[in-house]
């Protein structure tokens, strides 16, 4: 079949003649018409070869046209065109990562995300259900109203209002309600086949302890990334990657008829567990904020609780605070009267108010700076114990008179007098004997000069002279802590290596971060920086610094039943009057672990307090020690003296003799006193069983009717120990003291009293006084 | 031996050509059905709603095919006049106010709206072919003067074209003249007169695209531009050609897979009628579109080859009549779909949904056949 090829069909074209062309077959064309013959097969072989063209024309080359045309939109123009596609017959929804949570040192919950639904109305399509006639509406607009204010306790009035406007398609009913509202809002929806009411879900960022660790912690922002503390520097970590769905949809925003849906998980984000314990920083804040209440400084205060060991933050607070719930509110007492007074905007009082001045600003350190010279100088023997300073009250640098805090001179002292005193002469004097290259390099091995490397952000680099220009009379300040600034945070990273054992420790704040799945992702490394002084200069500065809470200017620092070492500061900011005052402090000291450092920026001066760290810090540095000791797992050890203030259990006496109810008590160490003339015990003040302090007197009723009648409680403040004593058991109540322990120097005086004078209160109720060494000047 | 030829209607059919046929209904039904399925569910609420009435068109047409086959077409002589007369009456007949049914603002149909409705064009085209091949076919040789071979269909043409004009009917007009200005072109034009015809129409398209750009003429502007960059408006005016582009190209080399396109989802107008290549595109890919292509090209390969092999001038003609008009629309439909030339409203045969250009495509191909039962035995040396 040679005619089934192109070329065959060709040449067969130009042979064949048509039947209708004069063949035998057609009689109307006769075979003798030669000439017409010849004419009808030429126009026949016209006929053929034009329909062969035509054939190849329309059988191969527009066949061969088209198929290009597919091939460059097809292959070539394919990824294009697809993705056009994709865009426009896809709907993606995005699935929010839930954000990591962030865990105190305990397992506490510090920040947890939970998502929430909101319930939004479309009244454009409800409108649009209730006009279709060929699907009527199974609901009617009262129904609707009647049963979402029932389930969402809102007005049905204000539903309506919602409804009514037309134009609209988003209309919010309910922010972010609980999930079994919403499930009852979308069980009504499926019920009644409601088109256009949705719900929409979001995550929400909860704080369960409001305003602890606030200027740790930080918060998001509305666009759900952190803004500040460790939400922000861990953004990364916490907030995991977000997932899709990706549902296939008509023109009309239908899903399809065939079901096409793609699901990416979303990853959640890192879970953080922190150094940082919720009760410590409980204590902390307690106490600092009870020291804000009674100074009322102008420039807020901070604190750190740091683990001297590793540089662990067991705690830190920053005032003025604020509650992470609603960071935007301010609610500190003096910055709404800064605001009041219009001193500052709101948005200037937010930014105060979140900031942590832990580390995000500098300050002159003052006397709680000595620890490093005093490390510095006995590391470079220097000055050893037996070194010994004169103090005239003041001393001359290069023309300039520098004042001690005491302006009588402290004499002649022992290096640990001087540290006791808090000397700025003997200091000035050791500092000298350093030399300005020396002192300037322990300023740097300190880590001082740099930023501390805590993983929060913000950190401020403190101010120093150049080293080329450290002059003597630089060094003669910088030795008690003048004319420069770090932060606190740098300051207690250092001072925590000088006690230590000499190891400079980053402080950090996450310990772990641990995927949603439990598995360890990071686990902090608590190596040293270095070494920066030997054990046993470390050692000596420890006994110093116990000798200054023992029996120098930081009495009132001391706890309890613990050994305790500290150092108060109270430091001039520039010439302008006002002063920063601070008190470093750390336990047990001779075996150091928990170390905490306040300061507070310009107290109040009109308080009648003696304006310095000693005064105004150390008792409530105790108090907050009082407290987080016990609960770390330090056994307080009482000495003699302290352990006859101990709290003790009343026997019942009643129904003795007096002579066996004398016994009794003096047995425990109460003393008693006696009202009424019988032989017997008919009633006792404390009954028995209740617990008072170790010292205090009983009073038994010899026949005699107790009295029903209340106490009106004494002001106590400004006396001495004893005095308290006696006005307390002539007013039938009971005394404990707390504070400086040693209540036998004559300066110590009560210094704040727990029930306030003038309180009505039954008799023999123990009242808590806190007393406080006034001779301290530092 | 000859005598054999004379028997008229008693020769087989062209088995290649019959099956080639027939697959081409097979797969255009099928593809109906996939591209149909979402606007018929969303229109009608039946998914094979549109499927079922083509089915049932295709069933009657195959008949049709089968019993014209049957008949010797040399039956058709007579009918060539009459034919054309009644066409030309029907195209009169529609553009009468009133009588024509008008849908987007062309007055094209004939019938009971929502009942049975036809074109008279459909009708028109198969008259020009039967009229234009037994007239030729008479003509022989003089089809070469200028008088009688040009004249006289000249003015059919004409005739018709200003009817269908007047519907408007922009496509059916292009394809008729087109048809019959093939078999003139086949039946004996001098070959300067179709040099100037083919180099004529070629310079007018050329100079009336280049004066659009220019813009000195605006009738067609928005058409030519969009087919220059329909996504210049790809959301009015150049929407139907982007929205086919997409499907077309998102298809790539293997397609989305048998009804699982998803441009047909009320984002492809006219995806069942003239735009349901895309549909095949989208769904089988190049590979698929091109096989389908390559379908019709064997056909048309196969149909001339008949049309050289008829027994007389008369088949031949009616056969190059028959499969210049399919490819004319094939490949006019394929050319739009893809871009290649301006939108014009051209179907695909086989493929479109119109149960009557179903039927008559049947019954041309049926002519076809039974012109191929009375090819001579082939002559021996």
């Amino acid at each position: 079949m040679s005619s089934c090829s192109l070329l065959g069909l060709y040449k067969w074209c130009n042979t064949t003649v048509f039947d209708d062309f004069g063949g035998s077959a057609v009689a109307a064309f006769p075979s003798q018409h030669n000439r017409k013959d010849e004419n009808i097969r030429r126009a026949n072989r016209v006929i053929q070869r034009r329909t062969f063209i035509l054939m190849l024309i329309m059988g191969v080359g527009m066949f061969l046209v088209l198929f290009a045309k597919l091939f460059s939109l097809q292959i070539l123009r394919h990824e294009e065109l697809q993705s056009e596609a994709v865009s426009q017959q896809t709907r993606s929804t995005v699935v929010t990562a839930s954000r990591g949570t962030i865990y105190d040192a305990s397992g506490n919950i510090l920040a947890i995300s939970s998502t929430a639904e909101t319930v939004f109305l479309s009244p454009l399509e409800l409108e649009k259900q209730l006009k279709d006639t060929e699907k009527p509406a199974k609901w009617t607009k009262a129904q609707l109203a009647e049963t979402l204010s029932e389930i969402l306790e809102i007005s049905e009035e204000s539903i309506y209002k919602k409804m009514e406007r037309t134009f609209s398609q988003y209309e919010v009913l309910a922010f972010r309600v609980e999930e079994d509202i919403a499930d009852r809002v979308r069980e009504f929806i499926n019920e009644f086949d409601v088109q256009g009411i949705y719900l929409s879900t979001d995550a929400k960022r909860y704080y369960p302890y409001s305003d602890l660790a606030s200027h740790v912690i930080g918060f998001v922002g509305t666009d759900y990334t952190g803004l500040y503390g460790l939400e922000a520097q861990y953004e990364e970590n916490l907030q995991g990657k977000s997932g899709l769905v990706v549902t296939a949809k008509d023109n009309l925003e239908n899903d399809m008829l065939f079901q096409y849906s793609q699901y990416f998980e979303p990853e959640h984000g890192e879970n953080l567990d922190l150094t940082l314990d919720a009760t410590v920083q409980y204590y902390l804040q307690k106490g600092i904020e009870e020291m804000c209440d009674a100074f009322s400084p102008a420039n807020g205060a901070a604190g750190v609780v740091l683990r001297v060991t590793d540089g662990a933050i067991l705690g830190m607070a920053s005032y003025p605070n604020y509650d992470l719930n609603a960071f935007s509110t301010v609610t500190d007492k003096t910055l709404l009267e800064q605001i009041e007074r219009e001193e500052i905007t709101e948005a200037e009082a937010q930014l105060k108010q979140w900031r942590n001045k832990c580390l995000n600003d500098t300050y002159e350190p003052g006397s709680t700076f000595k620890i490093i010279t005093l490390a510095s100088a006995l590391e470079e023997n220097a000055v050893d114990l037996n070194t010994t300073a004169y103090c005239s009250g003041h001393t001359v640098i290069s023309d300039y008179t520098i004042h001690c805090s005491q302006k009588e001179g402290h004499g002649q002292q022992t290096l640990m007098q001087s540290v006791g005193n808090s000397c700025n002469p003997a200091f000035i004097s050791y500092g000298l004997k350093l030399g300005t290259d020396t002192f300037y390099d322990y300023l740097q091995s300190f880590g001082l000069m740099g930023t501390s490397g805590v993983d929060l952000g913000g950190e401020a680099t403190g101010v120093f002279a150049d080293p080329n220009a450290f002059t003597q009379l630089d060094l003669a300040c910088y030795s008690f802590g003048q004319n420069f600034t770090v932060t606190p945070l740098n300051l207690i990273a250092a001072q925590a290596a000088c006690v230590n054992g000499g190891y400079l420790y980053e402080p950090y704040l996450v310990s772990e971060s641990r995927d949603s799945d439990g598995n360890v992702l990071y686990r902090h490394d608590a190596t040293p920086v270095r070494q920066v002084i030997s054990e046993e200069t470390s050692a000596t500065v420890r006994e110093c610094l116990e000798y200054v809470v023992e029996s120098g200017t930081g009495k009132n620092g001391q706890v309890a039943g613990y050994r305790v070492g500290g150092k108060t500061g109270t430091a001039d900011k520039g010439q302008t009057g006002d002063v920063v005052v601070s008190f470093l402090c750390f336990a047990p000291a001779d075996d150091p672990e928990i170390m905490m450092l306040i300061t507070m920026d310009t107290p109040s001066r009109s308080t009648g307090v003696y304006v310095s760290g000693g005064n105004m810090v150390a008792p409530y540095s105790s108090a907050i020690m009082a407290e987080i000791l016990p609960y770390l797992g330090f056994e307080p050890s009482y000495s003699a003296e302290e352990l006859l203030g101990i709290d003790t259990t009343v026997p019942s006496v009643i129904g003795m003799s007096l002579d066996e109810a004398k016994a009794r008590l003096t047995e425990r160490g109460f003393a008693f006193r006696t009202v009424g003339d019988g032989e017997t015990v008919t009633d006792q003040t404390p009954v028995g069983g209740a617990i008072i302090p170790g010292k205090s007197t009983v009073v038994l009723y010899l026949d005699a009717e107790k009295p029903t009648t209340l106490c009106t409680v004494p002001n106590l403040v400004g006396m001495t120990p004893a005095e308290a004593n006696t006005v307390m058991a002539n007013s039938g109540l009971l005394l404990r003291f707390t504070g400086t322990t040693g209540t036998e120097s004559g300066t110590v005086r009560v210094f704040s009293q727990e029930t306030e004078h003038g309180t009505q209160v039954e008799a023999g109720t123990v009242i808590t006084v806190r007393l406080g060494d006034t001779a301290v000047r530092d | 031996m000859a005598r054999k030829h004379y028997l008229a209607g008693k020769g087989s059919m062209d088995l290649p050509f019959l099956l080639l046929a027939l697959l081409l209904t097979g797969i255009g039904l099928m593809m109906l059905f996939s591209a149909s399925f979402p606007s018929a569910y969303y229109e009608t609420g039946s998914a094979g709603y549109y499927f079922k009435r083509q089915a049932i068109f295709a069933a009657g047409g195959i008949v049709v095919m089968l019993i014209t086959a049957k008949f010797n077409y040399q039956g058709l002589r007579p009918l060539a006049k009459p034919l054309l007369v009644f066409s030309i009456f029907l195209l009169l007949l529609v553009i009468i106010p009133g009588v024509g049914i008008t849908k987007n603002n062309a007055t094209r149909w004939l019938g009971i709206d929502g009942v049975f409705t036809f074109q008279p064009s459909e009708i028109a085209k198969v008259a020009i072919i039967i009229y234009f091949a037994d007239s030729i076919s008479k003509k022989k040789e003089r089809m070469a003067s200028f008088r009688e071979g040009v004249v006289p269909y000249a003015v059919v043409l004409g005739v018709m074209a200003i009817l269908m004009l007047l519907e408007p009917h922009l496509s059916g007009t292009i394809l008729i003249v087109g048809t019959g200005a093939i078999m003139m072109a086949v039946g004996g034009l001098p070959a300067w007169l179709i040099g100037a015809g083919v180099g004529g129409v070629a310079l007018v398209a050329w100079g009336f695209v280049a004066l659009v750009d220019a813009g000195i003429i605006s009738y067609g502007a928005s058409r030519i531009n969009m087919w220059h960059d329909p996504w210049l408006d790809s959301s009015d005016d150049g929407y139907q050609m982007v929205q086919s582009l997409i499907a077309i190209g998102s298809g790539g080399l293997l397609g989305n897979g048998l009804g699982k396109g998803r441009q047909k989802f009320l984002y492809l107008p006219e995806e069942s009628n003239d735009f349901i290549f895309s549909v095949v595109c989208e769904e089988l890919g190049l590979l698929g579109a091109t096989l389908i292509l390559l379908v019709f090209a064997l056909l048309l390969l196969r149909g001339f080859w008949i049309a050289l092999h008829a027994r007389d001038r008369f088949g031949t003609l009616l056969v190059v009549g028959v499969m210049a008009h399919l490819g004319l629309q094939v490949f006019l439909n394929v050319a739009v779909v893809t871009g290649l030339v301006p939108a014009t409203g051209i179907s695909l045969p086989f493929f479109s949904y119109g149960g009557t250009a179903l039927a008559l495509q049947l019954f041309e191909i049926g002519i076809v056949l039974s012109v191929s039962r009375q090819i001579p035995a082939r002559r021996e040396g």
